[in-house]
């Protein structure tokens, strides 16, 4: 048997850490060689231990994950990173893959696909959830697509608010006039009939 | 008499017996007539009065008034109406000119008033001397009363008019300000007679809401229909952007033609600011409770995730090392455990009411709990159950996870103790970790959370110190003590 894959966890749960280093232990071709619970730590381990690959908790406190990941990634290239997160908001997977990560595993994935996982990142395949690679072709519309004004974009985040015009007027020192004119530029660039429609539309694609 | 009313012709009082003798004869009539006619000397006695006016001062004749003034008896006026019926004898006696239209109150014997309509006319001796007065009244009661009623109404609508925080103008068919109370020509920096005749252009407001404001007079003037109760926003004189609430209606003509509108508004600014504060504060709040929702249900995902997974390789694991699988179950029992903590927290924090209804030292138990099954950290929770006032518990309560908060993301410390004691009147919460500690001076994450802490100790009229030893550890204390003790609780 070849010699088994190094693995450097990090993560601020302790009690997470603890799991994850049980289930490696059961997994005789993956071998854990430290644990880290913050980026800062992460970063030193990895200079000190050059593990193969580094699960990344995104979330954590004094050194985020991506931030961490930047820093390792542009030092030690060879290192394949997986980011391990609960979140699977579109940002926060693109700027994890941005900053170097190979893959990016939800934290509801089985023990034995985490196990795939981190074979996979071994040799240079991406690993990603399902949920990922579905998010990351279906990225959320954002106001680019409807071509909103500033003002408009203003306009409509009061809206959505649920302030009235008078309001809006009085919070964006303009005339009741304007605003009348700027939601209805609104409403004709989101192809929408109503204020209702507009707020629905715009939670819907992100836009506020 | 009303000839002797007359200003510019002066009586002439000789020693002439033969005058004495007339106003004698005179007597019969003037006692006739419902005029009430007194003869006063120079010092405001009397010389003579008519039947009617020795009758109005409740004496029985004539001679009980002979050298005496208005002061003689409280039964027919007060001694106030009295000095004043003198005051005016000593004018006329001094000006030498008759005071006349004099309009007074008079308090008759019987007890009632009456309102008098008194002329007082200055008597001379030959040489220009005045010598005494003659005066008349009438009773004018009834007149009177109306009169002041209607005086009494013009006035007050006078006062609302001027002095209500109502905005309130009128405007011919051409939008040209006809007229306007203080309040508004206030606000247009303008007297109320210089308003008249101006446009909309001539105020303060821009040109854009003058349009406005003709369009919306045009509007009314064409359909009659008043537009009522709507909010716009103006600008003032001095520069400031207000709220206002308004109202336009159509004004008439005696023939039922419109002949412009009237309009009044009033300051809301502060309605609709108060208004926006308490939406800005709920949103707030909203926020933050999201945000804590999120954290927890972040947190139980992932202890859940965390015992899936150990549970997932447990039989591997027993097969090859039983105590290995042994100490992967007591994990997992930490874990469910855990994870039981942090649904109850999460449960508590989507439900306010439920953590107003949660005792101190359960609230404390739980915060306990829910870190432990995240952090290996052993929490020692020392606490009474306590009776304090809903925001005292939930400062302390909020302190206390924020303080947690701290410990597990910053401190490194593997325990920590939370101890709540009562102290005479008030009581004490302690939260001590072993962790690294920091330097009070120093900027550092842990200072971001104690300055929120800090704030929260305020809002509850608590002291918050701080007492941190490089790598030994830190001490939060926090002192609380009822205000007063109010006798009724």
């Amino acid at each position: 048997m070849s010699e088994a894959i190094r693995v450097l966890i990090v993560d601020d749960h302790d009690m997470l850490r603890k799991g994850i280093a049980s289930f490696l232990y059961s997994v005789p071709d993956l071998e854990l060689i430290g644990e880290a619970s913050s980026g800062s730590e992460a970063i030193e381990l990895c200079a000190a231990l050059n593990p193969d690959v580094v699960l990344m908790d995104l979330v954590m406190p004094e050194m985020d994950g991506v931030t961490a990941i930047q820093h390792i990634h542009s030092r030690q290239p060879d290192i394949h990173i997986i980011a391990l997160s609960s979140f699977a908001e579109y940002d926060l997977v693109k700027s994890a893959l941005k900053a170097g990560a190979l893959g990016y595993i939800l934290k509801n994935v089985a023990a034995e696909k985490l196990a795939e996982a981190i074979r996979m990142a071994h040799t240079g395949i991406a690993p990603l959830s399902p949920e990922i690679t579905a998010n990351l072709f279906n990225p959320p519309e954002s106001s680019t697509q409807f071509k909103l004004t500033q003002r408009e974009q203003e306009v409509l985040t009061l809206v959505v608010e649920g302030f009235s015009n008078a309001e809006i007027a009085f919070r964006l020192s303009i005339s009741q006039f304007t605003v009348k004119n700027h939601v209805s530029n609104i409403l004709t660039k989101l192809g929408v009939a109503s204020r209702t429609d507009a707020v629905r539309v715009a939670i819907q694609n992100n836009l506020v | 008499m009303t000839e002797n009313a007359n200003e510019n012709e002066k009586i002439i009082l000789t020693e002439d017996f033969e005058s004495l003798d007339l106003l004698h004869k005179l007597k019969v009539v003037v006692d006739t007539i419902p005029q009430r006619i007194f003869w006063k000397n120079v010092r405001s006695e009397w010389v003579w009065a008519n039947a009617s006016f020795v009758s109005d001062t409740g004496v029985n004749s004539l001679k009980d008034l002979l050298g005496k003034n208005d002061l003689f008896s409280d039964r027919a006026w007060t001694r106030d109406q009295a000095e004043a019926f003198i005051r005016d004898d000593r004018e006329v006696f001094e000006t030498g000119k008759s005071k006349l239209n004099i309009i007074e109150p008079q308090r008759r014997s019987d007890g009632s008033y009456a309102w008098l309509h008194t002329n007082k006319v200055p008597l001379f001796d030959a040489d220009g001397n005045v010598i005494g007065l003659i005066g008349t009244y009438e009773d004018i009661s009834e007149r009177t009363q109306e009169e002041i009623v209607l005086r009494r109404h013009q006035h007050m609508l006078e006062t609302i008019f001027n002095h209500v925080p109502v905005a309130i103008f009128w405007k011919d068919r051409q939008s040209r300000f006809l007229g306007c109370n203080a309040y508004f020509a206030e606000r247009t920096g303008m007297s109320p007679s210089e308003i008249v005749g101006k446009s909309e252009y001539d105020m303060p407001w821009t040109a854009e809401q003058a349009e406005q404001y003709i369009a919306d007079d045009q509007a009314i003037i064409e359909s009659e229909e008043p537009r009522l109760n709507y909010i716009e926003q103006m600008r003032q004189a001095d520069g400031k952007l207000v709220w206002v609430r308004s109202n336009k209606v159509p004004l008439y003509d005696a023939a039922g033609n419109v002949t412009g509108t009237l309009a009044t508004y009033y300051d809301i600014t502060e309605q609709i600011e108060a208004s926006e504060e308490l939406r800005r504060a709920r949103r707030a709040a909203e926020a933050e409770r999201q945000r804590l929702a999120r954290d927890l249900h972040d947190a139980v995902s992932q202890t859940l995730w965390t015992a899936s997974l150990i549970a997932d390789v447990l039989p591997t694991v027993w097969e090859q090392d039983r105590e290995k699988g042994e100490q992967n179950l007591r994990q997992l029992r930490q874990l469910t455990q855990g994870a039981l903590a942090e649904m109850r927290m999460l449960l508590l924090e989507l439900r306010p009411a439920s953590l107003e209804e949660t005792g101190l030292h359960e609230l404390l138990n739980q915060l306990a709990e829910a870190t432990m099954s995240r952090k290996e950290i052993d929490i020692v929770v020392s606490a009474e159950p306590t009776d304090l006032p809903t925001d005292v518990k939930i400062g302390l309560y909020r302190i206390t996870q924020e303080a947690l908060n701290n410990i597990s993301r910053h401190a490194r410390a593997n325990r920590a103790m939370i101890d709540l004691k009562s102290t005479g009147m008030g009581l004490m919460l302690q939260i001590t970790d072993n962790g690294r500690g920091f330097d009070l001076n120093q900027p550092s994450p842990e200072r971001m959370g104690l300055g929120i802490m800090q704030e929260r100790a305020a809002t509850i009229q608590a002291t918050l110190t701080i007492d941190s030893i490089i790598s030994q550890g830190t001490t939060i204390t926090i002192k609380w003590t009822p205000k007063r003790m109010e006798p009724s609780q």
